[in-house]
């Protein structure tokens, strides 16, 4: 049998939007708005990508270099307060194998005009095959990719 | 009015069992068996109106005390290897009131005959701190119960 290990960790990130809390979560929950920044800045080219944003809903996001196994990212929503509030798992397949399950939290604090967002990742890292920091540090790109499209509309 | 904000742990929860890791796995996969051990003490009742263990199932049950099983529990099964780890999340509601998510995760190690079972619960509560401390309460009286099944239920031949 395989050696099977579990790494936990938990991280935080914070992001500072010049955008109304509203605009946010509109960015976060509208499918059309959520295509448009959350890309994968190794491998631009969208693959399958479809979005249920209602509790218990799904969202897919699949994509990979041409010679390489595909990446799919499954999430489910388990909670949403509108404007406020939005927690989803998710895991992460490379092919056919499951690297990661985590569990993220993101607040929504009106911060002036603008936005303060709170991401809180709870990672369980599968078999050693990625690891906290670097999910940390590929989230954080992400978060960077949304301030850049919410810039552009502000 | 503003919703509370969210506050996270992590609970890690430790056992040694007397049995096989094929054997414990059975009774953590087995609704019956679950049906029996799950609830923290013999006045709470657990009751699965749905349960479909195998990656992507949904369980759905109800559990409090008994003739007022107030709470839902949405468990999904996001990985499974066999004997060895499971790993869900557990959404738990009291009505309407959504009260907390877990990322759970259960690794089962050989040790000699016998089998470590290693618990993590990573949870994001919503109603506050209470709900962290009810999850281990939970979760701790759970695993306690689990020991007396594995001890009186018989091995299947």
């Amino acid at each position: 049998m395989i050696e099977r290990s579990v790494v936990h960790s938990t991280f935080i990130i914070e992001r500072l939007y010049p955008a109304a809390p509203s605009k946010v979560f509109f960015a976060l929950s509208n499918a059309d708005a959520k295509r448009r920044w959350f890309t994968d800045p190794d491998n631009p080219m969208p693959g399958r990508f479809q979005m249920d944003f209602r509790i218990g809903g799904k969202e897919v996001n699949a994509g990979g270099p041409k010679d390489g196994p595909i990446h799919v990212y499954t999430a489910t929503y388990q909670d949403i307060v509108p404007d406020q509030r939005i927690v989803y798992s998710y895991d992460m397949l490379f092919g056919e194998t499951r690297i990661s399950v985590s569990l993220a939290t993101i607040e929504l604090f009106a911060d002036g005009k603008g936005t303060r967002l709170v991401l809180t990742e709870q990672g369980a890292f599968l078999d050693g095959h990625d690891t906290s920091s670097s999910r940390e540090h590929g989230t954080g790109v992400l978060l960077d990719l949304l301030g850049a499209f919410l810039n552009e509309k502000t | 009015m503003t919703e509370p904000s969210v506050t996270h742990a992590t609970i890690v929860l430790e056992r040694i069992y007397e049995a096989s890791p094929a054997r414990v796995f059975q009774a953590l996969a087995d609704p019956q068996a679950r049906a029996r051990w799950g609830t923290p003490s013999k006045n709470v009742d657990l009751v699965y109106d749905k349960a479909d263990f195998r990656v992507g199932g949904l369980d759905i049950s109800r559990c409090g005390p008994r003739g007022s099983l107030i709470y839902r529990v949405e468990t999904r099964y996001i990985d499974i290897e066999p004997e060895q780890r499971i790993v869900s999340t557990e959404l738990v509601c009291e009505g309407w009131n959504r009260l907390s998510v877990s990322l759970v995760t259960v690794e089962l190690q050989p040790v000699g005959t016998s089998t470590r079972l290693v618990l993590t619960d990573q949870i994001a509560a919503f109603g506050g701190k209470d709900m962290i401390a009810g999850s281990q309460a939970g979760f701790s009286a759970a695993l306690d119960n689990l020991a007396v099944e594995l001890r009186h239920q018989p091995v299947d031949a």
